[in-house]
């Protein structure tokens, strides 16, 4: 029996593909030495390295991926798909950071982003293939759903808990370092404020959208998006203020007008959303 | 449980396009990779200063500096001296960028307390260090 993937689902996989690949690599796009490697390291290194990266997926793919066991064209068609929405997505990521821009040399780009996107690559495969909830048992879950229900009803102190858990998890290792302040100051507002919209939808999706594992009690049903933006509002809102309290715990808010502080949060809260949605769902299961 | 039916499913329009605009990517980041291996000879850093319009603020001038490295190595630590000559004293400044990569060039401002005329203004890289 053939039949085509409904649109929905492949769309769902992307945006699990994009979490993972954040997840996993977004303290390296927060790096300044990996910033720099791109044009320290000379072509036949980025040759190399990028040769290694799509060897690496396609090993990957072979024994792990969501298409494991099957053909060799079909393995190596899936590594490409995923080495070029992380190089797009290296690229979307590095411009509203700041960290490109149309003033630098095609080699000084082509550099930064191999060396970001062959990490952010193995992100998005293995959130592709890992971080799914399976779809198989439906029943089974719909047991275990009314069991936790009854046994557990949805405690928002609880939620909350585990979404600082997880946020503390995956931010406070991006929080001490320079490369905060440094995006902050250097990046226009206009590309904060996408930061800051990236954030809220990516954590929304998240949680309510891409059944994400874990996410089996809160996936939006039709006429409930209400609440989903509600949740959405919460899990930002923890974001934000882990953030905001990290980064005056490091001192990072001294001599420093509201712009900055604000432009400082919004760019930690960027991990920091990841923690409170991906990370928590992660932590819990 | 995945493998079978992912077996049974076969790639959508949505996937198609994005498999191709992947490969087109990869290949073309590969290619692009090839030929700057290819035809790029290892030359070291050339570091061309130029100097730009001058601005005054406060009783202060600021001349803006455009360092340009037109060799093929990043250049770390480059060191830029300028030399503001004439009466009644001579006005020197320094600024440092921290890197240059291969191609690139970076931006700057010197600060004079006169106003610089452009014939009397020198500048000399004083030197870099390579990665």
């Amino acid at each position: 029996m053939t039949s085509k993937k409904p649109i929905q689902d492949s769309l769902k996989e992307y945006g699990r593909g994009i979490t993972g690949g954040l997840l996993f690599s977004l303290p390296m796009l927060y790096t300044m030495e990996l910033w720099w490697a791109g044009f320290i390291a000379n072509t036949m290194q980025l040759v190399l390295y990028f040769i290694i990266g799509i060897g690496l997926l396609m090993l990957y793919n072979r024994y792990v991926g969501i298409r494991r066991d099957n053909a060799f064209v079909e393995c190596l068609l899936e590594s490409f798909e995923e080495m070029g929405l992380a190089i797009i997505l290296t690229i979307f990521i590095l411009w509203i950071t700041g960290r490109i821009s149309n003033v630098m040399s095609l080699s000084e780009i082509s550099g930064k982003v191999i060396v970001e996107a062959i990490t952010v690559a193995i992100g998005i495969s293995v959130g592709k293939s890992q971080l799914g909830s399976e779809e198989k048992d439906k029943e089974k879950e719909e047991e275990k759903q009314k069991e936790t229900e009854k046994s557990q009803r949805p405690d928002l102190i609880r939620e909350i808990s585990i979404a600082l858990c997880g946020t503390i998890l995956i931010a406070s290792n991006v929080a001490p370092t320079e490369e905060v302040i440094v995006i902050a100051m250097e990046s226009e507002v206009y590309k904060i404020f996408i930061i800051a919209l990236l954030s809220i939808g990516i954590g929304g999706s998240v949680l309510y959208y891409i059944n994400f594992t874990g996410t089996e009690q809160m996936i939006a049903k039709p006429g409930q998006h209400g609440k989903a933006l509600a949740g959405t509002l919460i899990m930002y809102a923890i974001a934000l203020s882990s953030s905001a309290f990290m980064l005056w715990f490091f001192g990072r808010f001294a001599g420093l007008e509201l712009g900055g502080v604000l432009a400082q949060t919004v760019v930690l809260g960027f991990p920091a959303t990841l923690g409170a949605s991906a990370g928590r769902l992660l932590i819990q299961t | 449980m995945k493998k079978n039916k992912d077996k049974q499913e076969k790639k959508n329009w949505l996937e198609w396009t994005i498999t191709i605009i992947s490969g087109i990517l990869v290949v073309f980041t590969f290619g692009f990779l090839l030929y700057q291996m290819i035809d790029e000879e290892q030359t070291p850093p050339d570091i061309v200063v130029v100097l730009g319009e001058v601005s005054e603020k406060d009783g202060a001038y600021s001349v803006l500096i455009k360092a340009t490295n037109a060799g093929n190595e990043t250049a770390e630590n480059v060191l830029i001296e300028i030399v503001l000559r004439g009466e009644p004293e001579e006005e020197r400044s320094q600024m440092n960028f921290a890197y240059l990569p291969r191609k690139a060039s970076a931006n700057g401002y010197v600060i004079f307390s006169r106003k610089p005329e452009t014939k009397d203004l020198e500048t000399r890289v004083l030197g870099y260090t390579i990665p």
